[in-house]
C-alpha cells in the first residue's frame, strides 16, 4: 500500500534544500523510501538536488523537472529557488520509466515505448503520473501513445517541465541524470487507490478567432494566412520581437470544446500556449494542431478564475464523498497563473482555496504542486492536455481499505 | 462562403454598410480589449514588482536572523551570500572580505564548491572596484556594454556595495551577479535594486561589526572555557577535591571528585561546611579548627593541614587541606576555597618507607657489628694464632743454636719457613679484610723511593741467587728521592711482585725497571714494571688475576704455593694510592706486571748522619742486661728468656702487669719486655703505672725502655702500645733478629 510525505522549501543551497526537504518528509536519518519525486525552479542545480537524494535515499528512484515555482502543503512560492519533494514507500506498487529525445514528431512512438517499459515494469497500473518536456512536443501524442499500450481507462495526470517562462530550456531529472527532451513516468498499482482529477483556467475567449492556415504537427506556420508569429503578436499588440516570456501572459489562446465537454469544464474553451518560435516566424503550439482550427485570443477574469476554481474543488470533494479520503495531491499549475497573473496576496488565497477542501482537519494532504507549461487531465472521461489551468490530481484511498 | 457573410449579402445596401461599419468598430474594439490584456499584464508585473521590493526587506531580516546565529566564519559568509542570491534573484551571491586577521581573503561565493566557474581572479576585481570608490557610498552595478569593466568578462551584469563601518573602514564587498550564460533567466538588474542592496549591504555591515565584537569576546570565553577544561583536566588527572566556602552564606561547595574521594556520590553530600567537619578524625579536629581560626584571624599566613577524615566505608583517610581566603576591603574573610588531596597511600607508602629504613639501619648496623665481629675475630684469631706460633718460631729458632746434625737442621729450616709461610698468610688475610671493610688507611709521610726499591730488590736477591735466577734493577736517575707516601704499602706491592716473579720463573731472569715522567707541578707518574720469564699466564685468566684467592689454575696452588691474596691486596692497594696495577703475560715466555702511582715529590732532606746510637751493651757478640719479661703465656715466658739467654741477657718473668710492676719496684731492670694482653692486669695499665711510678721516683737515673713484645699487630694496637708510654713494638711471633736489634738498641739508649 503506497504512502506519501511532501515537503517544500524555499533555499539558495541546491543540496541544503533537498536535504532539509527528504528530512522533512522522511524524518532525519530515515532513509526507508522507494521514490522521490521533485519539482525546483530554474535557478537551482539539478545534478546536486539528484545527488543529494540518492544519497540520502540511496534505495529510492528519483524522478524531477524544472519549473517556474511551487506548491507544497506549506504553501506557494515563485522563487528562483524552490523546491517542492513528495516521497512514496511501496516498491511493489510502483514503476518508474523514461524515455529520451522526446519532440513533436515522434512524441507518440516514445510514449509508447515509455508505457511499454512501464507494464513491463509493473502491468497493474491503474494510473500514471507523467512529466514531459515542456517545449516542442506533441503532448495529445504522447496521451495517445501511452493509452495504446495501457489503455484509455488509465488515468494520466502531470505536468511539462518548464524554466521561469523565458522558453528557453526545461529539465528532466531522473536519478541523477539531467536532462532535456525526456520524458517521465511513475506507473502506480495500488488498487486501494485512485485518482481524482480536474482543472480549470477562468479565462475568456474574445473577438474573431485566428485560423490556422498552414501547420506540420505542432508547429503552426501561419495564421490567417499570415506568419503565424507576426499575425499572432500584432492581434495581442506586442511588436514583433516580442519574446514568448512577453506573450504567454496575455497570449493563450482557446479552441471551442464540444458542447458536452463545455459543460463539463464549465467554459466554452480549452487554452493552449505557445511556448515556443522560430526564427521563420513558426510558432511551437502545445499538441498538434491542423489547418483550419480556429483559435482564439482569450482575456484572464479574475471573477472566473476564482469562481471557477471554487466550483472545481466543490465537485472534487462532492466527488470523494464519505468513501474517498485524499493521502496526496500532485498539482499542475500553469506558469502564467502565479505572479504573472495574480498579486502575492490574491495567489496566495487561490492556494488556500485548492489546499482548503482537500484537508483533514486544516491539515493540508502531502502536495506536490509545480508551475510548468501545461497540465495533463481528465475531461469527459479521457486524458487531456491543457495549458493555464490549475490541475488537481487527489489520490485518493478508499476509506476501510 | 460562409452563411452569415450570405445573410449579410441578402441585407439592403445600407444595412449592409451599417453591419460593416459595425463590424469594424467591433473589431477595434475587440483589438482594444486584448490590448488592454497587454496593458494589464504590464501593470501586473508592475504590481509583482512592488510586491518583491517589500518582501526583500522581509527576507533581509530574516537572513540577518540567520546570520546572527552563524557560528562559523564560513557559514557566516554563507547565509551572506545566499542573502544576495534570494534577495536579489541573481545567479550569483559574492562576499569579499578585504583582511581577514591580516590575510587578505578569498572570495566565497554561493558557488564556492564550484570554483572552475570563475576563470580569473574575481578577488583582485572587487579590490579593484573597492579602490576606485573609496569614496562612495552605496551600491553600483555594472552592466555590460556600458563601458568595458574586466567583470564583464564574467558577469552579464554585477551589482557591488561595500559593506564600511561607522569609520568608513571597508568590512567587505558585497556583489550580486548574473553570468553572461546565465542572464538569460533572471531579471534585469535596475535602479530600482539599488536602494535595497544598499540596505543589505549596510545590515551586512552592521552584522560584521557585531561579529567583530563577538569575536574577541568569543576568543576569550573560548580561552577561558579552555583553560578551565585544561584545569578540570589536569584536576581530574591529579585527583584533587576543591571546596569553595562562602562564610556569608554559610554554604561551601564540594566538587564531585572531593566527595568522591570520601566515597561519596554528588548527591550524597550537602553545602554545609558540617560535611567537612563532621568528617574529622575526633583527635584532628581542634587542630583543624584552631588553625582555620588563626589563618581566618590574619595569624597565619596560610591554611594547610593534613588530618584524618573517614571515608563512607569507615576507613580513616589522611587528607591534605589546603585553602586561601578572599578577603574585602577592610581584610575580612569573605570566601574560602580550597583543595583536598588525599595522602593515605602516600603515608603508608611513608610508613613502608620508615619500616624499611629501619629494616636497612638494622641490617646495616648489624652488617657492620658483623665486621666489626668479623675484624675483631679476625684481630683475635691473629693474636691467638701468633701466640702460640710465636712458641713454636721460638722453639725452632732455638733449635737451630741447638747444634743440630745437618738432616736436623734442615728440619728445623723447614719448620720454620712453613711457620713464616703461616704468619704471612694470617698477615695477608688481615691486609685484605680491612681493605675490603674500606679501613685501610694509607700514611703519608716522605720517603726514599729509590731506597724502598732497593730495600726490596736487596732482600730478595738473595732467593734469586739461590734459585739460580738474575735479578736485574733498573732505577731511573729522574726518579725523585723523597716522595709522599706510604712506603710500607709501596714495599708490600714491589715485594708481592718480585716475589711471584722469582716464584713463578725456574730460569732465565727477572728484571724491576722504574721510572717516572713528570707531571703537573710537582708530580710525576712513577711507572714500575716487574717482568720475568717464567710460566707466564694464560689469556683466560688474567681477568681474574687479580681477584682475591685466585690464581691461574688450582694446580699453580699445588706447585708453587700461596692463598691468591697477593695480587688482591696489591691491586686494592695500588688503587688507594690513586694508581692502576696491569699484567700483559705469554705462556711460556713470561710475564710483566706493570704499577703505575702518582706521587707528589717532597723536598729532599739533606743526607744526614744517622745519630750514633750508644754502643749496646755487646760483648763477644752477647749483649749484658737484665730483662723483665712480663708473659703470661709459659710457653712464651719460655721463649722469651730463652731467646734473650742466647743473647746474652739475664731475664725474670712476671706473669701479668701488676706482677710486673711489684718486680719492677723489687729489681732494677734494664728493659722490660711487655705482653699487652694478660689477666689481672694487662700490659698497657703496667706500662702506665711503670711510668707513673719512674715520674714519682726522681732518683731513677733514666727511664726504663718497655719495648713490647704482643700477638695484637693492627696499628691501633702499635699506636695504644706508644701511647701507653712504651717505647717500641715487636710482634710475636718474635724473630731472634728482630728481638736481637731491638733490645740492643733499647739497652744501648
Amino acid at each position: 500500500m503506497l504512502s506519501f510525505r511532501s515537503a517544500s522549501t524555499r533555499m539558495v543551497n541546491s543540496s541544503r534544500a533537498m536535504t532539509e526537504c527528504l528530512e522533512a518528509a522522511l524524518g532525519a536519518g530515515d532513509t526507508d523510501c522507494d521514490l522521490v519525486l521533485f519539482a525546483a525552479s530554474i535557478g537551482h542545480d539539478y545534478a546536486e538536488l539528484a545527488r543529494t537524494a540518492r544519497e540520502l535515499a540511496p534505495s529510492a528512484r528519483v524522478v524531477g523537472a524544472s519549473c517556474c515555482g511551487i506548491v507544497g502543503s506549506e504553501g506557494v512560492s515563485e522563487s528562483m529557488k524552490d523546491l517542492a519533494v513528495m516521497t512514496v514507500r511501496g516498491r511493489d506498487e510502483l514503476a518508474v520509466a523514461h524515455i529520451d529525445g522526446v519532440h513533436g514528431h515522434n512524441a507518440r512512438d516514445k510514449a509508447i515505448e515509455l508505457a511499454e517499459l512501464l507494464r513491463a515494469a509493473n502491468p497493474g497500473i491503474t494510473m500514471v503520473n507523467l512529466l514531459g518536456p515542456g517545449i516542442d512536443t506533441d503532448n495529445y501524442a504522447l496521451i495517445a501513445g501511452i493509452e495504446s499500450v495501457l489503455g484509455s481507462e488509465v488515468t494520466i495526470f502531470g505536468a511539462t517541465s518548464s524554466d521561469n517562462m523565458r522558453g528557453l530550456v526545461n529539465y528532466q531529472v531522473v536519478d541523477e541524470r539531467v536532462a532535456e527532451h525526456t520524458a517521465w513516468a511513475v506507473g502506480f498499482a495500488d488498487p486501494t487507490l485512485r485518482v481524482d482529477t480536474q482543472a480549470t483556467h477562468g479565462f475568456v475567449a474574445v473577438g474573431e478567432p485566428l485560423e490556422v492556415t498552414r501547420a506540420e504537427e505542432n508547429r503552426i506556420l501561419e495564421l490567417n494566412g499570415k506568419p503565424a508569429w507576426q499575425e499572432y503578436t500584432s492581434r495581442l499588440g506586442l511588436p514583433a520581437d516580442a519574446t514568448c516570456g512577453d506573450s504567454i501572459p496575455v497570449g493563450a489562446l482557446a479552441e471551442q470544446l464540444p458542447d458536452e465537454l463545455a459543460a463539463e469544464f464549465g467554459n466554452d474553451h480549452i487554452l493552449r500556449v505557445v511556448t515556443s518560435r522560430d526564427t521563420d516566424g513558426a510558432m511551437h503550439y502545445a499538441t498538434g494542431i491542423e489547418p483550419g482550427t480556429k483559435l482564439w485570443l482569450t482575456v484572464r477574469d479574475e471573477d472566473r478564475i476564482f469562481g471557477d476554481l471554487d466550483r472545481m474543488m466543490t465537485q472534487m470533494v462532492e466527488r470523494a464523498g464519505d468513501r474517498w479520503e485524499t493521502v496526496a495531491v500532485f498539482h499542475a499549475d500553469c506558469l502564467a497563473r502565479g505572479r504573472f497573473l495574480l498579486n502575492r496576496v490574491m495567489k496566495e488565497e487561490l492556494v488556500g482555496r485548492m489546499q482548503f477542501p482537500l484537508s483533514k482537519g486544516g491539515a493540508v494532504p502531502p502536495w506536490l504542486g509545480m508551475y510548468g507549461f501545461g497540465e495533463f487531465a481528465r475531461l469527459g472521461g479521457r486524458n487531456t492536455y491543457q495549458n493555464y489551468t490549475t490541475a488537481i490530481y487527489a489520490i485518493q484511498r478508499a476509506r476501510g481499505d | 462562403m460562409d452563411p452569415q457573410h450570405d445573410q449579410i449579402a441578402d441585407l439592403p445596401a445600407d444595412v449592409e454598410s451599417a453591419y460593416h461599419a459595425l463590424r469594424r468598430q467591433y473589431d477595434a474594439l475587440q483589438r482594444r480589449v486584448t490590448r488592454f490584456s497587454v496593458v494589464e499584464q504590464q501593470l501586473i508585473l508592475v504590481r509583482d514588482q512592488l510586491d518583491r521590493e517589500l518582501t526583500r526587506f522581509g527576507r533581509i531580516q530574516r537572513f540577518s536572523t540567520q546570520a546572527i546565529g552563524a557560528t562559523e566564519r564560513t557559514d557566516f559568509l554563507d547565509v551572506i551570500a545566499e542573502a544576495v542570491v534570494d534577495v536579489f534573484e541573481v545567479e550569483v551571491g559574492m562576499v569579499w572580505l578585504p583582511c581577514a586577521d591580516g590575510v587578505p581573503a578569498r572570495l566565497h561565493t554561493t558557488r564556492a564548491s564550484h570554483d572552475a566557474w570563475i576563470p580569473g581572479d574575481v578577488s583582485d576585481l572587487l579590490q579593484a572596484w573597492t579602490t576606485a570608490r573609496q569614496d562612495c557610498v552605496g551600491a553600483d552595478i555594472l552592466t555590460r556594454g556600458a563601458g568595458h569593466h574586466p567583470l564583464h568578462d564574467l558577469f552579464e551584469q554585477i551589482i557591488l556595495a561595500r559593506c564600511c563601518d561607522s569609520q568608513g573602514e571597508v568590512l567587505a564587498v558585497l556583489a550580486g551577479a548574473n553570468t553572461l550564460k546565465g542572464a538569460a533567466f533572471h531579471e534585469r538588474l535596475g535602479a530600482e535594486n539599488i536602494q535595497s542592496f544598499a540596505v543589505l549591504s549596510q545590515q551586512v555591515a552592521a552584522l560584521l561589526e557585531k561579529r567583530r565584537s563577538r569575536t574577541i569576546i568569543q576568543d576569550q570565553v573560548q580561552a577561558l572555557q579552555t583553560s578551565q577544561r585544561r584545569l578540570a583536566l589536569a584536576l581530574d588527572a591529579s585527583h584533587v577535591g576543591l571546596w569553595d566556602w562562602d562564610l556569608r552564606s554559610d554554604r561551601c561547595h564540594f566538587s564531585a571528585e572531593w566527595k568522591a574521594m570520601l566515597g561519596h556520590s554528588d548527591d550524597e553530600i550537602g553545602d554545609r561546611p558540617i560535611e567537612w567537619d563532621s568528617r574529622l578524625h575526633d583527635d584532628d579536629r581542634p587542630f583543624a579548627h584552631a588553625v582555620l581560626e588563626d589563618y581566618l584571624a590574619g595569624r597565619r599566613p596560610g591554611f594547610q593541614i593534613t588530618v584524618r577524615m573517614r571515608h563512607k566505608d569507615g576507613r580513616w583517610l589522611w587528607i591534605l587541606s589546603s585553602g586561601r581566603a578572599l578577603r574585602d576591603d577592610d581584610g575580612r574573610p569573605i570566601r574560602v576555597l580550597g583543595t583536598h588531596v588525599d595522602l593515605t597511600e602516600q603515608k603508608a607508602l611513608e610508613e613502608r618507607l620508615r619500616i624499611a629504613e629501619a629494616e636497612q639501619r638494622e641490617a646495616r648496623e648489624a652488617a657492620e657489628a658483623a665486621n666489626r665481629a668479623k675484624s675483631v675475630f679476625l684481630a683475635n684469631m691473629s693474636h691467638e694464632i701468633r701466640t702460640p706460633m710465636n712458641g713454636v718460631l721460638g722453639m725452632l729458632q732455638l733449635l737451630q743454636d741447638s747444634e743440630p746434625t745437618p738432616e736436623q737442621a734442615a728440619l728445623i729450616d723447614t719448620a720454620e719457613r712453613s711457620a713464616v709461610w703461616l704468619l704471612q698468610i694470617i698477615g695477608d688475610i688481615l691486609d685484605l679484610s680491612k681493605v675490603e671493610a674500606g679501613k685501610l688507611e694509607l700514611e703519608r709521610a716522605p720517603f726514599d723511593l729509590r731506597e724502598a726499591i732497593r730495600d726490596v730488590t736487596e732482600l730478595l736477591r738473595v732467593r734469586a741467587v739461590e734459585d739460580g735466577l738474575d735479578l736485574e734493577v733498573r732505577v731511573g736517575d729522574e726518579i725523585p728521592r723523597q716522595v709522599l707516601g706510604d712506603i710500607a704499602r709501596f714495599r708490600q706491592v714491589l715485594l708481592n711482585l718480585l716475589g711471584n716473579a722469582l716464584k713463578f720463573t725456574k730460569e732465565g731472569a727477572v728484571t724491576v725497571e722504574a721510572s717516572s715522567r713528570p707531571l703537573e707541578k710537582n708530580r710525576v707518574e712513577f711507572d714500575l714494571r716487574v717482568r720475568d720469564t717464567g710460566i707466564g699466564i694464560p689469556e683466560e685468566v688474567l681477568p681474574r688475576l687479580f681477584a682475591p684467592f685466585s690464581q691461574a689454575d688450582s694446580s699453580t696452588t699445588r706447585q708453587f704455593g700461596g692463598t691468591g691474596l697477593g695480587l688482591a691486596i696489591s691491586r686494592h692497594l695500588v688503587e688507594l694510592m690513586g694508581g692502576a696495577i696491569t699484567v700483559t703475560s705469554e705462556p711460556g715466555i713470561g710475564s710483566e706486571f706493570r704499577v703505575q702511582l702518582p706521587f707528589t715529590a717532597a723536598a729532599e732532606s739533606p743526607d744526614t748522619a744517622y745519630a750514633v746510637s750508644p754502643s749496646p751493651h755487646v760483648d763477644d757478640g752477647l749483649l749484658h742486661g737484665h730483662v723483665l719479661v712480663v708473659e703470661d703465656n709459659p710457653i712464651g715466658q719460655r721463649v722469651a728468656t730463652m731467646l734473650l739467654q742466647k743473647l746474652g741477657l739475664t731475664s725474670d718473668v712476671a706473669a701479668n702487669g701488676r706482677l710486673a710492676v711489684e718486680a719492677w719496684e723489687r729489681c732494677s731492670y734494664d728493659l722490660v719486655l711487655m705482653d699487652c694482653q694478660m689477666p689481672v692486669m694487662d700490659g698497657f695499665e703496667a706500662t702506665r703505672v711503670l711510668r707513673q711510678l719512674e715520674s714519682d721516683s726522681p732518683l731513677r737515673e733514666r727511664p726504663t725502655p718497655i719495648i713490647a713484645l704482643t700477638a695484637n699487630v693492627q696499628p691501633s694496637d702499635v699506636q695504644a702500645c706508644l701511647d701507653a708510654g712504651m717505647d717500641a713494638y715487636l710482634a710475636k711471633p718474635v724473630r731472634r733478629d728482630a728481638l736481637r736489634e731491638a733490645v740492643a738498641k733499647w739497652l744501648a739508649s
